[in-house]
């Protein structure tokens, strides 16, 4: 991890046309572009084509990211869940059907393997996205409730809430699915 | 992480169904670098100019009129002043000879 201003240097450079300074930032962030992406869409490739995604618009729009206003993870957050909301506005057009369907056709090995995983992941894909968002952002990925409120573009006090009744409703859906499963 | 309302074991238990929905990322770090594009040059290096160049243009647009309005301001005012006050030898501007003559009433006739 970098220090903000270390992460403020190396966005600099990028925005004039850095690449090593990109490849740097890239393998800090694109594993957790990624997990937040398939996490949030319940969809590996999905999340893996958000992650891809969400660096180039780094990449090309770097000069555009202010460090007075909030650190390059949150920026990055916020701009992965955006392309997320509009992909899913436009009903996955942007990759198209055949190929979504093709690609999630194919079983991820993990989730095969665990059972578990595959409930908690739909239990997740039951909540809103504002809370699924909010939960996976401050439970995963670390990011405090003020960060996850820049995320988001809400008060502290809607963020608290909203993980409350995240973590309400998700424990509920999972205690009732394992009492179900023998 | 401990919410209101949510019991140490409650808490526990969920936590311990969140861990085991692990993801290992499979994005291709090197497919991403080999391939991205290039990058735009900011707005201000476009030397066709952009929107930038365009606002810079207007602004010394208005730069220049400013002070040639300001410079016309007393001429315009003193035009203004000259057309609504009364003219010399009468005690209002209605009881001038033009008014009369153009209301029909007993004018000036040479």
């Amino acid at each position: 991890m970098y220090t903000e201003a270390e992460e403020g240097q190396r966005v600099f450079q990028v925005a004039q046309g850095d690449r090593q300074a990109f490849a740097e930032l890239a393998a800090c962030y694109l594993p957790k572009l990624e997990q937040y992406g398939t996490r949030l869409s319940g969809r590996p490739a999905l999340g893996e084509d958000l992650a891809q995604e969400t660096l180039l618009q780094l990449w090309l729009e770097a000069r555009r990211f202010d460090p007075a206003r909030g650190r390059l993870s949150t920026w990055l957050y916020r701009i992965a869940r955006n392309r997320f909301l509009d992909q899913q506005r436009q009903g996955w057009r942007w990759l198209g059907l055949e190929s979504l369907e093709g690609r999630d056709a194919m079983p991820d090995p993990e989730l095969e393997q665990l059972s578990d995983a595959r409930q908690v992941q739909q239990a997740l894909q039951r909540l809103p996205e504002r809370q699924r968002s909010a939960l996976l952002l401050s439970y995963y990925e670390g990011l405090s409730q003020k960060e996850v409120a820049e995320v988001l573009g809400l008060g502290l006090r809607a963020v608290e809430s909203l993980i409350a009744r995240a973590r309400r409703a998700l424990g509920k859906t999972l205690e009732e699915e394992h009492a179900r499963t023998p | 992480m401990q919410e209101p309302h949510e019991t140490p074991e409650a808490r526990e238990r969920l936590e311990a169904w969140l861990d085991r929905y692990a993801v290992t990322p499979r994005a291709n770090l090197e497919g991403l670098l080999s391939n991205l594009p290039p990058q735009e040059a900011p707005a201000r290096a476009r030397p066709w100019g952009g929107r930038v160049a365009s606002s810079a243009r207007w602004g010394a647009f208005i730069d220049l009129w400013r002070p040639a309005a300001l410079a016309a301001l007393p001429v315009l005012l003193g035009f203004v002043l000259s057309s609504a006050l009364p003219t010399e030898n009468s005690d209002s501007w209605e009881a001038s000879e033009q008014w009369v003559f153009a209301a029909g009433g007993e004018g000036y006739y040479p």
